[in-house]
């Protein structure tokens, strides 16, 4: 077959409809031969046909079932009713220290215990402590959640393992830090508290609101 | 039941060892079964109940679609899927790769109904039972992974389009058209110009062309 497209637009004619049509064989003389000649003449229709019916033959042979709707729900439930092993234990001890909110885009003077204005998508802060700064930026990125994304200075870090975590209800983590103490992570919005370690001290920061 | 303690293979390992054996495919299929998975994960394993609930939504088909191929009995397809869940909800912390997650799911919950099914006697006494094999064939778990994707693509399509596919092709017994029409409010004259139109669709999710 000749390996030319002469179908520069396969938006055009045939489309996705009829090339569906026609690989569920609904088509009859002279919309099917219209289409076999488009067809051989364009290699990216060739393509997308042959997309088709894979996905027409996955669909055939896609034999998942719906579980019982109680499965589901106690499935659901899992989360809160499983006790899983806490891999951030660190950030339940004790704190060395609490930050001080130095700077906030949304309000000024800053004070202890933030609230969002909720009129901008970032919002920037900085929390300043004996041991460290830490520069957060708070993105509303959609769909009820926002992206923490900072970066912790602190004199003689980087001979020390730092890390980063963060407690917001029943949910608890740990962000990715890279070498120059940048880290971000996506959560719910809600209140979080973040913790930073910085060799054996941890650092508190005051609760946020997003 | 009890199941007893289930061993539970890194994902990472599985991972690994499937690549190894240069059986690993990084297809748009692939993509859109994984597609958002490490964020998902990522959350869930920090205890957002939220994003767990998408798991469950997400995987709640295949995984209760694998014992049931095996046409192991009610009670032990139930009891299949809440311990792969269970399992599941455990193991989030130490998930090394996420992308991962759909063979782990795939290759524990056939790992279940080969314990299940020795122990299910009313899966033993079925005249038509499948035998489970305690291995998965590596083209087993590439056909529950072609299965799942499309089973997202349908998800992602939504709406009437979803619900129309998965009527007239995902039903144990397809329907007739007419009460396809009632199911889905359409008239019946629509339906097989609204299907074609629906698997065009589908075939852009799971299949992207390159434009």
């Amino acid at each position: 077959m000749a390996n030319t497209d002469s179908n520069p637009n396969p938006g055009s004619f045939p489309s996705d409809e009829q090339l569906a049509s026609y690989a569920l064989g609904e088509l009859v003389p002279p919309q099917s031969s219209d289409i076999e000649r488009a067809i051989g003449s364009s290699d990216s229709l060739r393509r997308r046909l042959a997309s088709i019916q894979s996905t027409l033959g996955s669909l055939q042979s896609c034999d998942l079932h719906e579980p019982p709707r109680h499965l589901v729900q106690q499935a659901l439930r899992l989360m809160q009713q499983v006790e899983r092993p806490n891999e951030v234990g660190w950030l339940a001890r004790a704190v060395d220290a609490v930050a001080t909110l130095i700077f906030d885009s949304f309000t000024r003077p800053a004070a202890m215990g933030l609230r969002s204005a909720g009129l901008a998508d970032v919002r920037h802060l900085t929390f300043d402590s004996d041991s460290c700064e830490v520069d957060v930026e708070i993105l509303q990125i959609g769909n009820g959640r926002v992206r923490f994304v900072g970066q912790i200075t602190a004199d003689g870090a980087d001979d020390q393992a730092v890390r980063v975590g963060y407690i917001g209800g029943r949910m608890r983590g740990e962000a990715n830090t890279d070498k120059s103490g940048r880290f971000s992570f996506e959560v719910p919005r809600g209140e979080w508290e973040i913790k930073v370690q910085i060799g054996e001290r941890v650092i508190s920061l005051p609760g946020i609101v997003t | 039941m009890s199941l007893g303690v289930i061993p539970t293979r890194s994902i990472r390992c599985l991972t690994q060892q499937r690549t190894e054996r240069g059986i690993v495919h990084d297809n748009s299929m692939g993509q859109l079964l994984t597609d958002g998975l490490a964020e998902l994960v990522a959350n869930a394993a920090a205890g957002d109940d939220r994003a767990w609930r998408q798991l469950v939504h997400r995987f709640k088909r295949l995984v209760f679609s694998i014992p049931r191929s095996y046409r192991l009995s009610d009670e032990a397809c139930e009891d299949v899927f809440q311990t792969v869940f269970t399992t599941l909800v455990r193991e989030l912390p130490r998930i090394s790769d996420p992308l991962a997650l759909p063979k782990w799911l795939i290759t524990t919950t056939h790992r279940v109904c080969w314990r299940v099914s020795r122990s299910d006697r009313a899966a033993q006494a079925a005249e038509h039972q499948f035998p489970v094999y305690e291995t998965l064939a590596s083209s087993d778990i590439e056909r529950w992974e072609a299965r799942a994707a499309v089973d997202q693509g349908l998800s992602a399509l939504g709406g009437r389009c979803e619900k129309l596919l998965r009527l007239l092709y995902l039903s144990p017994t397809p329907p007739p058209y007419e009460l396809v029409a009632e199911q889905t409010g359409m008239p019946v004259g629509s339906i097989g110009p609204t299907r074609a139109r629906c698997l065009g669709k589908l075939a852009e999710l799971v299949n992207p062309p390159d434009r």
